[in-house]
């Protein structure tokens, strides 16, 4: 369920990366490790890079610290591939039935001192990625989503 | 994987240095403890530098938002300097950029507490 393998798309030379973490916080600095490596060979920028391991960050520990997956060996798994139009990103998780696309963000216009505690990551993930669908199949929560190639980038150029 | 949290004064200004990843498994904490020393201390004007962080997520965020709240009850004022284009960024998707006062040059972030 690891590794890197380069697909042919658009003519171009596309790697994809797909691995298991299993659950434990620990597993953070090799998903931010796979991250990197997957952007690096697709010459993404660092904003891209960035926005990918902070999606895919918030939505581990949540099904860590929330779902249920603390301690269970491959609790999740990720796919990214990168496309014409950005970055299409599969996270899997054998958590509790949640579904993000649904559940309530942080509301961000309301005065800070009244702001709810929690929900700032799903708000970060709607933001940051785009054609979010959630399907829960058998035991795994499925979330499929897009991050475009030029949203709130910075204008960095791609990795060296 | 972790974040660096330093202290200096600048006149009745605590300067926290911080540094790597702020983050609920890593950096979060040690933010807040670090301002709550402060506060412990009296020092109720606090400029956050965050000229070396490269990641925050949103527990990192949350404990800005909160250290914020915190400080203001208490009588004081905390902004922040240095402020890279990811943070930037996050500040500007959480709306958080319409709380915090931000400065890119430390003599005159200083100056404002005054």
């Amino acid at each position: 369920m690891k590794g890197h393998r380069a697909l042919w798309h658009n003519q171009a030379i596309l790697r994809e990366a797909v691995f298991s973490l299993n659950g434990n916080l620990k597993e953070l600095g090799r998903l931010a490790a796979e991250v990197s490596r997957f952007c690096r060979e697709n010459a993404l920028t660092e904003d891209a890079e960035f926005q990918l391991n902070l999606v895919l960050e918030e939505l581990f520990v949540n099904t860590v610290r929330h779902g249920g997956c603390e301690g269970v060996e491959n609790s999740a798994r990720v796919r990214l591939r990168a496309v014409s139009d950005g970055v299409v990103v599969e996270f899997a998780d054998r958590g509790r039935p949640f579904d993000p696309t649904t559940a309530p963000a942080a509301d961000v216009n309301a005065p800070l001192a009244e702001r709810p505690i929690g929900g700032l990551g799903i708000h970060l993930v709607r933001e940051i990625m785009r054609d979010l669908r959630y399907e829960r199949a058998g035991e795994w929560n499925q979330l499929r989503m897009r991050r475009p190639l030029a949203h709130i980038d910075t204008g960095e150029q791609p990795i060296s | 994987m972790h974040c660096t949290v330093s202290v200096r004064h600048s006149g009745d200004v605590a300067i926290i240095d911080l540094a790597g990843r702020v983050m609920q498994t890593a950096g979060a904490d040690a933010v807040r403890d670090a301002i709550k020393a402060e506060l412990d201390h009296g020092r109720k004007n606090i400029l956050l530098n965050l000229d070396g962080v490269d990641f925050i997520d949103s527990s990192g965020l949350g404990t800005l938002a909160s250290s914020f709240i915190t400080v203001s009850r208490l009588g004081g004022r905390m902004k922040l300097l240095n402020t890279q284009s990811r943070v930037d960024s996050m500040l500007q998707v959480t709306r958080l950029y319409t709380v915090f006062v931000t400065f890119t040059d430390e003599r005159e972030a200083v100056a404002s507490f005054s």
